[in-house]
């Protein structure tokens, strides 16, 4: 193996570093065995045990993560690959995207909406970055700190362009767009900055600089915004788990509450299934904007929507009060952010979940349906079920299914930071 | 070729006091009541029409359905479909039906569609050299001929939906029943399962009698409409009017903060759109915090738009005209 000024070799890595290593966790983050690794851009590791060698990309500039696992190779491999320089990196990622799109060539559910994931992060051997087609635009989401240096961002541009060559995919700069996740020591995090690739300096872009399209699902369009906000308008990483929604709860005629609606997915799409009137909850402004955009560019649909602006927690007690002499809700969807500010007080969805519990029990009707999502992967499968166990007791029902990140949202075993999203649905007697 | 005549229909049920001693007590003196679900109708359907029957839950429509399938007779009154009396049931009749239910299969769940069909034509005594062009016919159009050997279970609800049509059109049925037919289909499933509806009734001519809640049902596949509510016939027309009513507004109701917010945005509209608030009466007993209109559809973007920067409003609710007000305004318009 040569080593060279773009590879380097890890001479020690952490037992825990280790052991996760071989368990499938495709990260090593900072400890005091990381300071001691060489300042490549790239890194190696060569595993004595499976005799299996870890070609990582150093993060040097990301405040937890050091390296990220960007192939595994065998000591055969090496005989053909032994120049690790940036034209390697350039033709390997060019192949590892052209392997994520063909597989996404293949699922059919991805016929029906054209707002996907060609490639997810990790789990396609994408190491810190999501590449996600919205209709005719391409978004780089990066987390990785290292793709935000122009030479890792020219490689990533170069191998994604001659990639999407081959596959019909949009390559003109215009129509590419990049957001940059990472986070940065002493930045505020999730700061959003925007790169050259749009022919001017990296920084938010001006309100010209934005772009509105329109993308659609199962037919129902959403207005996305570009160049906007951390968000663009709607989950893509949902559109999978929404998809098998459709046939694993009982819409016909029900009435709906969704709560946290943001552009109103949620909201919308149980029309087309069937639903007889939805109610949405959400207290900002902008999601608000999103959803009532939304439910007027959808002509085909024939709507029965009340959009609630209020604290969820104001709101489950208004609707609470008003269901005492009403009917109340055939299917509750419960989706909140990892943590949000309720009546001036910031509140982790742990905790508003144990406040909140029993609650959509008294909302929901006998057989109803509530289906509970968690957005945050500190909070672990058998965590985020106990929370459910203990806030809704045995004998008012029971959990009848369970949602996870699937299709164009890949998981791998023993990476639970890319098996962030957690759902259950959980069925009243 | 369909034609009933001062049909009604009563079902006798009894009304049960709660707990046990209720039960016991109904076992000797049972309190018997009759409810009346059709109720004198009258109602001629000729040969290749397609005609949307609607209604409630409760309305009727399913009984006047299983009236004309032969699944129960008529209390009063006479059907006669194609020159039959439905509920004879004679096997010349029944090979002329097909019904296709949105919420119950007739295809196997643990078995390939194709294998259901192979059954389906042998109750309907369908020669093979018949069925086997349709089947590749119509599973061509549906676009399912690959699907045909995989489980039922395995497909999505449309590919599902696309199986059951086929299942009930491969006898070449003369008359036939769709009960909400793209009921829980995404927005593409129902549009490429009214296309096939239409295109197979424009080679085959069969008489359609469609159940929908889906307004883009009726505005696609039927161009009657005949409204059922309490048993009764209270519509029955073009569907033409209640379509063009339907595309042309949205309901809109806003809860405002404060009364005077509300009247100062009641101007606002006048001025902005020319909308009146489509409040009847602040008498009638309506919360002087809500104001109502009626949105042309085509104006909805700018005064969405609109709405959001001049109001600080806490509820908002957006809805399309329900079918009986959609009635209820076409009668209105036509009685004016």
């Amino acid at each position: 193996m040569m080593k060279s000024n773009f590879l380097g070799m890890i001479q020690h890595l952490h037992p825990a570093s280790l052991k996760y290593l071989s368990l499938g966790h495709p990260w090593i983050t900072k400890d005091r065995f990381s300071t001691q690794f060489p300042k490549t851009p790239l890194l190696y590791w060569r595993d004595s045990k499976s005799k299996k060698i870890f070609i990582f990309i150093h993060d040097i500039h990301h405040p937890r993560v050091c390296a990220r696992l960007l192939v595994m190779l065998s000591e055969e491999d090496l005989l053909i690959d032994t120049n690790f320089n940036e034209e390697w990196l350039e033709k390997h990622l060019t192949k590892i995207l052209g392997q994520s799109v063909e597989r996404r060539l293949n699922l059919s559910s991805l016929q029906k909406r054209n707002h996907y994931y060609l490639a997810f992060q990790e789990a396609d051997g994408l190491p810190g970055a999501n590449l996600l087609k919205l209709g005719s635009e391409i978004l780089f989401v990066i987390h990785g700190s290292f793709w935000s240096l122009p030479k890792f961002k020219k490689i990533l541009l170069t191998a994604y362009q001659k990639m999407a060559s081959k596959y019909d995919l949009p390559t003109e700069l215009g129509n590419l767009w990049f957001q940059s996740r990472e986070i940065d020591p002493g930045k505020q995090a999730n700061d959003l900055r925007w790169p050259e690739c749009l022919g001017r300096p990296a920084g938010e872009l001006s309100k010209k600089e934005r772009k509105e399209i329109i993308i659609s699902e199962t037919g129902v369009n959403f207005s996305c915004y570009l160049g906007n906000d951390y968000d663009y308008g709607i989950y893509t990483d949902m559109a999978a788990i929404r998809h098998q929604l459709q046939e694993k709860v009982w819409w016909k005629d029900s009435r709906v509450l969704n709560l946290f609606s943001y552009s109103g997915a949620f909201s919308i799409l149980p029309f087309t299934w069937g639903a007889r009137e939805v109610t949405s909850i959400d207290n900002y402004q902008k999601s608000w904007q999103l959803l009532e955009k939304n439910l007027t560019i959808n002509p085909e649909l024939h709507i029965r929507h009340r959009s609630l602006k209020v604290d969820i927690f104001q709101g489950l007690q208004d609707l609470l009060k008003k269901e005492e002499t009403q009917e109340s809700f055939d299917v509750i969807i419960v989706d909140p952010p990892p943590s949000f500010t309720s009546q001036k007080s910031k509140i982790s969805v742990e905790d508003f979940y144990a406040k909140s519990l029993p609650l959509y029990l008294k909302l929901l009707a006998p057989k109803g349906h509530l289906l509970l999502f968690c957005n945050k992967h500190q909070v672990t499968w058998p965590k985020f079920k106990s929370i459910i166990e203990a806030g809704l007791p045995q004998k008012e029902g029971k959990i009848t299914e369970k949602f996870h990140l699937t299709d164009d949202c890949p998981t791998i075993k023993g990476f639970s930071e890319g098996d962030y999203l957690k759902g259950f649905l959980f069925t009243k007697k | 070729m369909i034609e009933i005549k001062q049909v009604s229909k009563h079902y006798k049920t009894y009304r049960k006091d709660p707990g046990f001693m209720g039960s016991l007590k109904s076992l000797w003196a049972r309190n018997f009541i009759t409810k009346t679900a059709l109720k004198d109708i009258d109602l001629k359907i000729s040969s290749g029409e397609r005609i949307g029957l609607l209604g409630a839950n409760g309305a009727g429509k399913t009984t006047l359905i299983k009236i004309l399938a032969g699944i129960m007779p008529a209390d009063e009154g006479t059907v006669s479909v194609m020159g039959y009396t439905p509920y004879e049931r004679e096997a010349s009749y029944l090979k002329q039906l097909a019904i296709v239910m949105g919420q119950k299969a007739q295809l196997w769940w643990d078995l390939p569609a194709l294998d259901s069909f192979e059954l389906l034509a042998a109750i309907y005594e369908q020669d093979r050299s018949l069925w086997m062009p349709r089947l590749d016919e119509l599973s061509q159009k549906l676009n399912v001929a690959h699907l045909l050997k995989i489980p039922v279970r395995k497909l999505s609800l449309g590919e599902r939906m696309k199986m059951e049509l086929i299942g009930a059109f491969l006898h070449q049925p003369a008359i036939i029943f769709l009960d909400e037919p793209t009921l829980g289909l995404d927005l593409q499933a129902q549009k490429s399962v009214r296309q096939f509806i239409l295109d197979y009734h424009e080679q085959y001519r069969p008489t359609i009698i469609l159940t929908s809640h889906y307004m883009k049902d009726i505005e696609a596949l039927c161009p009657r409409l005949v409204m059922i509510e309490q048993g009764k016939i209270i519509y029955d027309g073009s569907s033409d009017k209640i379509s063009e009513a339907n595309s042309q507004e949205k309901k809109l109701q806003i809860t405002f903060k404060n009364p005077e917010e509300g009247q100062d945005f009641v101007i606002k509209m006048r001025n902005q759109f020319s909308l009146e608030n489509a409040d009847k009466s602040e008498s009638s007993g309506s919360s002087p915090l809500v104001k109502h209109w009626n949105v042309p559809k085509k104006r909805l973007t700018e005064v969405m738009t609109f709405i959001m920067q001049e109001t600080s409003m806490e509820d908002f609710n957006l809805s399309d005209m329900e079918l009986s007000e959609l009635i209820e305004q076409v009668w209105f318009t036509k009685k004016n």
